[in-house]
């Protein structure tokens, strides 16, 4: 039989609880804590799903066509005439890097040249000025006109209508390009782009048999013709091209997407993690505070039942409120990330959509049951005989139960955010590490200095010391949270500029800046000329033959036969193969032997034999424009990669490459403001390629540089969560503060000693927590530079000052906010038996 | 004359308007002297005792403590006056959780800058508790509790004591012992004795005794 209260309506009871919680701000520290989570939750989420929409729309008007095969070779003409069969309207295109030159100034551009019906979908668009109105376009530039983007007219100061040389032919600038639909890259672009139409090519000496080209065939008509000619692709692709329709999208776009949305996520996560601390310890606080009133209410009939729908649905609204608050901030937070990023998108971005703000909400109650359940449920189990004996709590909820809870919930997240089943280990694996060894060391400190009986000092400071010292747990908790999350900024901060700096500093001042490739044999001379007339030491030549690893051991290889993907790319693309009669500076055989012992094959360069399972003495076929080419592997040798030199994956023996199609490439130190050279070097050799490492560097320190700000303002959600957590531990300490304020104050405590002794208390919990997170930021940057970057790390006072400087002030300033009304507490309460 | 009360009132606002709780209460009390203020639960002891001791202010009348008029000092004045001149004892202990019996006595001396240790020391053993100087509250008696709490309120050797129902808490056998140091220390140390109780045998103890009805005090 159902007792009256079961039969009563919950509802005026939840209605008066939750004016009570209201009333007194019982349930505000769970809310902030949500808030903030669900805002670096949502604030990833609705970036990422903003620029996921962005690149559906644009992905059928981005191919330009309907179905597209790319390759790095000249597509067969039996293509072409198959799709025109099939009724496919059909245009080729080119694309290649090039160098634009304008007087003395030179700019490395993405130059696409087009046929005369492209695009065969979507338009181009173009500005007669950067700031002019957008024009749409359905055919390319006429001859002798280049259209070419913002960034590039920009950086050379060129304005519509000036001329410009590109290889041996004088363009005019026709218009501003804003949009090629086959850009290819998408949404992400870097290097300026320069669209002409491919009937300027001839002549021009841009097209070598060794340029770096890639090749459309642009394919439009009805989805059945579409559907037939991919069947027929199926079969006749050659090795090495690609299919891509509208399904397709820009693969690449999409999967550095995927991985920004992961890396985001998972600094989001930390944000989780910590917001989750401050939920699991307001909410167990939460259950502490309402014992009395659960006890009253069980005298006055309410069951176990009641009491815990009571207490779900306060928490429920607590949930919601929370996590509409969160999401309210993730909005205003994606714009800023947005903003962070606003060079990577080539057009503005849509509003998200209503599913990314429901997994925001999601996520936050998620967060909440896994962190905040397990505390709440003990509500019900209160004795009624509390009352009479206040000694009867109820059991104070399984600390194992908690973490499998949190875990749970942190795990689900982790694996929503990643689709990865092992990385979501590896971050739980992680994060738990981290906060114990935060913890644990911050524990040890902490209880180290209960050992510490200072004489000197006012009454404040050693009071202050006391008071840390009773709360050790909590302050432990305290010093884990803002701990990490001060060591996740300080790690970007400063590790990241370490790094970087440590990188170019072990650059010589006099490392290559300059590469050149597609230098023709018969344009040795001039390239050796040139240098001399103006001064410089020809630089030394690379031979550069470009072949397609074909079999190992006489065995064909394919893609298929890898799982690794970059195993599989390799494979798919050409290698550049070069021959070389001693070993280049900066390598080193560690297995096998170099020519002058005998050899008389292949050298192949460590890394890249490990990830195609190569070992030495494996014959190694590769196809060099239909020639095939075959020899033993006679050494393994390790490369320095970042010594801005030539290297080569294989090289091989002098003549074994004889008679098959080469080009050179070199590398050179130039000094800056060196434009007129480069200029004159392009005028002599119109089909070479400039790299100029100076800027590509810079535009890479550009790019690092916005990514890690996009992290590190990610991150600052998890600075702000771990402020909550310090905000939720002051709070559950707020009455016994409290009474200790009131009684010291009973027996003479002045003012300035009580706020002394707060302050030295937080003072003391910021500078550990600030130590200890300058000690693991340098510990992980020690780790990444050795290890990862294979640098030698410098250690940087600034960074300690810093954590110092930060933990110290920031905990002192949270720590008086949270304890600003304790101190006010008026020293007739000690004499109320309320206190 | 360690405490000078003259017309005391204190009125507070309630849900249902002002209610007055001390009306006119004038009392003195001289150095060595015990004085015990008897009342029903909610006359207004408490009050009268927060008063007297500077914790709180009336809304109208004069009070001197230890030869200072209370009302021309603010609360940290009050605040460094109660430190070196008043001690007290309430109902309910009120020592800190997380120190030692030993660091509880200390902290008076050492709100005063004074040497803590040897004192505390000494005083934890008038009370007899030199065996337990390490102990936290939780690990004491409510009796040994009270004797910490009596050690602390005369280490820095007040001029006047405040006692709230100190027996209150404590077994028949533990408040008898409490009550005889109560009354031996203030012996010893000549201060004046304040006691705020409902126990008769308590009051009978001391050399003067009111009753407060009704908000006024009478002998």
């Amino acid at each position: 039989m159902n007792t009256p209260t079961e039969r009563a309506s919950i509802w005026p009871l939840f209605r008066r609880a939750l004016r009570r919680d209201l009333r007194a701000g019982s349930l505000r520290i769970i809310a902030l804590a949500l808030t903030v989570a669900v805002g670096a939750i949502s604030a990833v989420g609705l970036f990422t799903d903003r620029v996921g929409l962005a690149m559906n729309q644009q992905a059928a008007a981005l191919l330009g066509g309907d179905l597209l095969v790319r390759s790095a070779e000249p597509l067969p003409a039996a293509m072409t005439r198959q799709a025109a069969a099939i009724g496919l309207e059909t245009t080729v295109s080119l694309r290649f890097p090039s160098v634009v030159l304008h007087g003395e100034q030179t700019l490395l551009v993405d130059v696409h040249a087009v046929g005369s019906r492209y695009p065969l979908r979507g338009d181009i668009r173009t500005q007669k000025a950067p700031d002019g109105t957008v024009e749409v376009r359905k055919h390319p530039p006429p001859a002798g006109t280049l259209w070419l983007d913002r960034n590039g007219l920009a950086r050379l100061h060129l304005n519509v209508g000036d001329e410009v040389q590109l290889g041996r032919k004088r363009f005019r600038i026709g218009a501003v390009l804003r949009d090629d639909p086959g850009r290819g890259g998408g949404l992400l672009q870097f290097a300026p782009q320069a669209l002409i139409a491919s009937a300027d090519l001839a002549g021009s000496g841009l097209i070598t048999a060794q340029s770096r080209v890639g090749h459309t065939l642009y394919m439009a008509g009805p989805p059945a013709a579409v559907a037939r000619m991919r069947g027929w692709l199926d079969s006749h692709l050659p090795p090495g091209a690609r299919v891509q329709g509208l399904r397709d999208g820009t693969p690449e776009v999409r999967a550095a997407l995927e991985r920004a949305q992961r890396f985001l996520g998972l600094a989001a996560l930390a944000a989780v993690l910590l917001g989750g601390g401050a939920i699991a310890v307001a909410t167990r606080e939460f259950a502490r505070r309402e014992a009395d009133h659960a006890a009253i209410m069980r005298c006055l009939g309410a069951t176990p039942r009641l009491l815990l729908q009571l207490t779900l649905l306060r928490l429920l609204s607590v949930g919601v409120a929370g996590s509409l608050l969160g999401l309210g901030l993730g909005y205003l937070a994606q714009r800023g990330l947005v903003a962070l990023l606003a060079g990577w998108f080539g057009t503005a971005l849509p509003p998200p959509g209503f599913g990314a703000a429901l997994v925001g909400i999601g996520s936050g109650l998620l967060t909440l049951a896994g962190f905040g359940l397990i505390p709440v449920l003990r509500i019900k189990d209160v004795p009624p005989l509390r009352i009479l004996r206040r000694e009867l709590a109820p059991p104070p909820p399984s600390a194992w139960l908690t973490a499998v809870a949190a875990i749970l919930a942190l795990g689900a997240l982790a694996w929503w955010q990643t689709g990865d089943a092992r990385l979501t280990g590896w971050v739980l694996g992680g994060a738990g590490a981290s906060v114990l060894a935060l913890w644990l060391c911050g524990y040890l400190l902490v209880t180290l200095l209960t050992r510490w009986h200072p004489r000197r000092g006012g009454f404040g400071m050693r009071f202050g010391l006391r008071s840390l010292a009773r709360r050790r747990e909590m302050g432990a908790v305290q010093l884990a949270a803002v701990g990490l999350g001060l060591t996740s900024l300080l790690l970007l901060a400063f590790v990241r500029a370490d790094l970087l700096s440590s990188w170019q500093a072990s650059l010589p001042a006099d490392a290559p800046n300059q590469f050149a490739i597609n230098i023709q044999t018969g344009e040795r001379g001039a390239l050796n000329n040139y240098f001399k007339a103006h001064d410089q030491a020809p630089p030394k030549l690379y031979p550069m033959v470009r072949g397609r690893l074909s079999s190992i051991n006489g065995k064909p290889v394919s893609a298929q036969d890898y799982a690794d993907p970059r195993a599989r790319n390799l494979v798919r693309r050409e290698f550049n193969l070069t021959w070389a009669e001693s070993l280049q500076k900066g390598n080193k055989v560690i297995a096998g032997r170099w020519w002058n012992r005998g050899g008389k094959g292949f050298s192949v360069e460590e890394g890249i034999a490990k990830t195609l399972g190569l070992k030495l003495g494996d014959t190694l076929g590769f196809d060099v424009a239909g020639q095939h080419v075959s020899a033993r592997i006679d050494s393994l040798r390790t490369v320095q990669w970042d010594s801005f030199r030539p290297n080569f994956f294989v090289v091989a023996h002098p003549g074994l490459l004889d008679g098959l199609p080469a080009s050179w490439m070199t590398s050179f130190h130039l000094p800056a403001q060196r434009d007129a050279f480069l200029a004159g070097l392009v005028r002599s050799l119109p089909g070479i390629t400039l790299f100029d490492v100076d800027t590509l560097l810079g535009q890479v320190r550009t790019i690092i540089e916005r990514a890690v700000w996009a992290v590190q303002y990610v991150f600052a959600f998890s600075l702000l969560a771990g402020i909550v957590v310090l905000f939720a531990a002051i709070d559950s300490t707020r009455g016994q503060r409290r009474r200790e304020a009131a009684l010291l104050r009973t027996l003479g405590a002045s003012n300035a000693q009580l706020r002394t002794t707060v302050t030295s208390e937080f003072l003391l919990l910021g500078l550990i927590s600030g130590l200890l997170a300058a000690t693991f930021a340098s510990g992980v940057g020690y780790v990444l530079a050795t290890r990862v970057f294979d640098l030698v790390y410098r250690f940087d006072p600034w960074l300690w000052l810093a954590g110092l400087t930060a933990g110290g002030l920031g905990v002192l300033i949270v720590g008086l906010l949270g304890t600003r009304t304790v101190l006010r507490t008026p020293p007739q309460d000690v004499l109320r038996s309320a206190l | 004359m360690v405490v000078s009360a003259r017309n005391l009132a204190k009125s507070i606002v309630g849900p249902s308007g002002e209610l007055s709780v001390l009306r006119d209460v004038s009392l003195e009390v001289m150095a060595g002297e015990s004085v015990a203020i008897l009342g029903a639960s909610g006359s207004g002891k408490s009050t009268l005792l927060g008063l007297l001791a500077g914790l709180d202010r009336p809304s109208s009348g004069e009070i001197s403590l230890a030869g200072q008029s209370l009302s021309m000092l603010n609360e940290d004045g009050r605040a460094r006056l109660r430190a070196g001149k008043v001690g007290f004892v309430f109902q309910s202990f009120q020592l800190l959780p997380g120190l030692t019996a030993l660091e509880n006595v200390m902290l008076p001396l050492e709100l005063l800058g004074r040497p803590a240790d040897e004192v505390a020391r000494d005083a934890l053993a008038r009370v007899g508790l030199s065996e337990r100087l390490r102990h936290y509250p939780h690990q004491l008696s409510g009796g040994e509790q009270q004797r910490v709490a009596i050690a602390r309120a005369f280490v820095a050797r007040p001029a006047v004591l405040f006692a709230d129902e100190p027996t209150g808490n404590l077994d028949e056998s533990s408040g008898s012992q409490v009550t005889e140091l109560l009354f031996s220390l203030n012996a010893e140390e000549g201060a004046a004795l304040v006691l705020v109780t409902h126990d008769p045998a308590l009051a009978a103890r001391c050399n003067r005794r009111y009753k407060l009805i009704g908000g006024a005090l009478q002998p």
